[in-house]
């Protein structure tokens, strides 16, 4: 599965879990406060995503970036991307 | 000390919503509450409500009440149960934001100023009025700590640059680190920016941009929350104080480059021990020479069990139920806090109780546990923290399934749906595995995480 895609899936997965009715195409600019998820279901997301890809990227930057939009999350995650551990 | 409002800084404003309100309008409105509640004179009076409301109420009923019992606003009716079970409360003042049918009494509601003449209220003489606290519980049931107001402004900095700040207030004021940004901006007589509690937090930070706020007091969750909201950035903020949780180093960094020339202070305090100390080097824990030493008002020290200890050099503080002593008989209060000494710095590790923190709340594991074994087909359950780089950990609960046959997936789902329908979100398992057997540790304990 690709990168962009996981984490969409992650991101439906936590939003059903926190009763958040997302749409089913996320666009970039989706701001990720603004999606009804809290920072619970944000913590949660970021969970999934290191069970799902084998890494964090907020444990591994020196100085930890926190994005506002959904495009920044999925650049974030694919700046890291050499550490996933493909399944 | 007299009241409150006879000690507050008289530069000291309360913005809320479009509107400020000065001191002078506040002292009027005190006195003028005054004669409106007469009735409430040395009584033991719980405040509830929104900041706006709840700061004005603290005003007014310092000096005046017996005790001020503080009352945080979503507290649940098993919670205000707790509370009239351990205190002999009197009267309860609300505002129209409470859902005051969890209060099995009569309460006040308290609405517009009112207009009445206060000349004589003055002629009365102060009440030493005492404090009553809730700490952060862990079981949804309260446990309330005394106070006097000496002992809650002990470390109020009161210097000419605190009292050009303009303080936004993220937390409860009826908890211990609320209180300590209201105190702070009354006794400085910096401003108090406030807006309800239940609004989003973009729109609060919308708001706080707005009203020019300069100085923010959060958890670090909430803190790597706001970093999250892109108006954030464009707060001009020159005090950073972080508390209630571990700070990690990585994030004082985050916001020491967002926010170069701001002043970022970690603070360590606890209700039960009234107040701690704070940290001001940007660096995570506090330095190894500091144990053994007077720092501020307060000696630190190290347990055999690799707990900090505090002993609080002013005054004592006890619990409302009086049963259990805080401070020991040399004066030392067990923080419970697991401490590891790494060279010159000193870094917290979690709670001895094993009490999980997750994005500021604490959970005791094994009340998530007896929840769960409430389950038919769940024999035994373990619940233990996950290590998370947003919320500090997430919990993760390890079942062992009776031998009734049952899908897996199904057993997973169960438990989730049970821990969702009864227990507040944090509390709520994200990790839920099916285990064998319940780890015993060499010592024939139970191993948790």
């Amino acid at each position: 599965m690709g990168l962009t895609e996981s984490i969409q899936r992650a991101l439906l997965l936590v939003a059903k879990r926190q009763s958040v009715s997302l749409p089913h195409v996320i666009e970039r600019e989706l701001v990720l406060l603004e999606s009804g998820l809290d920072s619970l279901g944000f913590a949660i997301l970021v969970a999934e995503l290191e069970s799902e890809l084998g890494y964090d990227p907020f444990s591994l930057m020196e100085t930890p970036f926190y994005p506002s939009t959904y495009g920044e999350l999925c650049d974030m995650y694919e700046t890291y991307s050499s550490y996933r551990i493909v399944k | 000390m007299q009241g409150l409002s006879s000690v507050a800084n008289t530069r000291f404003e309360l913005r809320s919503g479009a509107h400020t309100v000065t001191w002078e309008k506040l002292k009027v409105d005190c006195t003028q509450q005054r004669v409106k509640y007469k009735e409430l004179r040395g009584k033991i009076v719980a405040v509830q409500g929104n900041p706006e409301h709840f700061i004005k109420s603290l005003l007014f009923l310092d000096g005046f009440a017996r005790c001020l019992v503080l009352v945080p606003k979503g507290s649940c009716s098993r919670f205000v149960s707790s509370v009239l079970d351990d205190i002999d409360i009197d009267a309860v003042i609300v505002d129209e934001s409470v859902d005051y049918s969890t209060w099995p009494i009569p309460v006040t509601v308290d609405s517009e100023t009112p207009s009445v003449d206060g000349s004589h209220e003055q002629l009365h003489p102060v009440v030493d009025t005492q404090w009553m606290l809730p700490t952060s519980g862990t079981t949804g049931m309260s446990k309330y700590v005394n106070h006097s107001l000496n002992s809650l402004c002990r470390t109020v900095a009161r210097s000419k640059q605190n009292a050009s700040q303009r303080w936004g207030l993220l937390y409860d004021p009826a908890r211990f680190a609320g209180l300590q940004v209201v105190l702070q901006a009354l006794l400085s007589g910096a401003s108090l920016v406030v807006s309800e509690g239940d609004a989003p937090l973009p729109k609060r930070v919308d708001y706080f941009v707005r009203q020019g706020v300069t100085a923010l007091s959060a958890t670090p969750t909430l803190w790597r929350h706001l970093l999250m909201i892109e108006q954030f950035a464009k707060l001009g903020v020159s005090q950073i104080t972080l508390g209630g949780e571990i700070v990690d180093g990585r994030l004082i960094k985050t916001l020491a480059t967002l926010f170069p020339a701001a002043h970022i202070t970690h603070i360590y305090a606890s209700t039960e021990a009234g107040v701690g100390f704070a940290v001001h080097d940007g660096e995570e824990g506090f330095p190894t020479a500091w144990i053994d030493k007077t720092i501020g008002e307060v000696r630190l020290g190290i347990s055999e069990t690799n707990t900090l200890l505090i002993q609080s050099l002013a005054n004592v503080q006890t619990y409302a139920n009086q049963s259990i002593p805080i401070f020991d008989d040399q004066g030392w209060h067990d923080t419970g806090d697991l401490l590891d000494v790494v060279g010159d710095r000193v870094i917290f590790k979690g709670r001895l109780n094993g009490s999980i923190n997750v994005g500021g709340n604490k959970v005791m594991p094994e009340e998530v546990e007896r929840h769960i074994e409430k389950l038919h087909f769940v024999s035994r359950a373990i619940v233990s923290g996950r290590k998370n780089s947003i919320a500090g950990n997430l919990l993760e609960a390890s079942i062992v399934l009776t031998s009734e046959e049952r899908d897996l997936d199904e057993a997973v789902q169960s438990v989730h749906d049970h821990c969702s329908k009864s227990l507040v979100a944090y509390k709520v398992p994200v990790f839920i595995k099916v285990i064998e057997s319940i780890p015993i540790s060499a010592s024939g304990k139970l191993t948790r995480g």
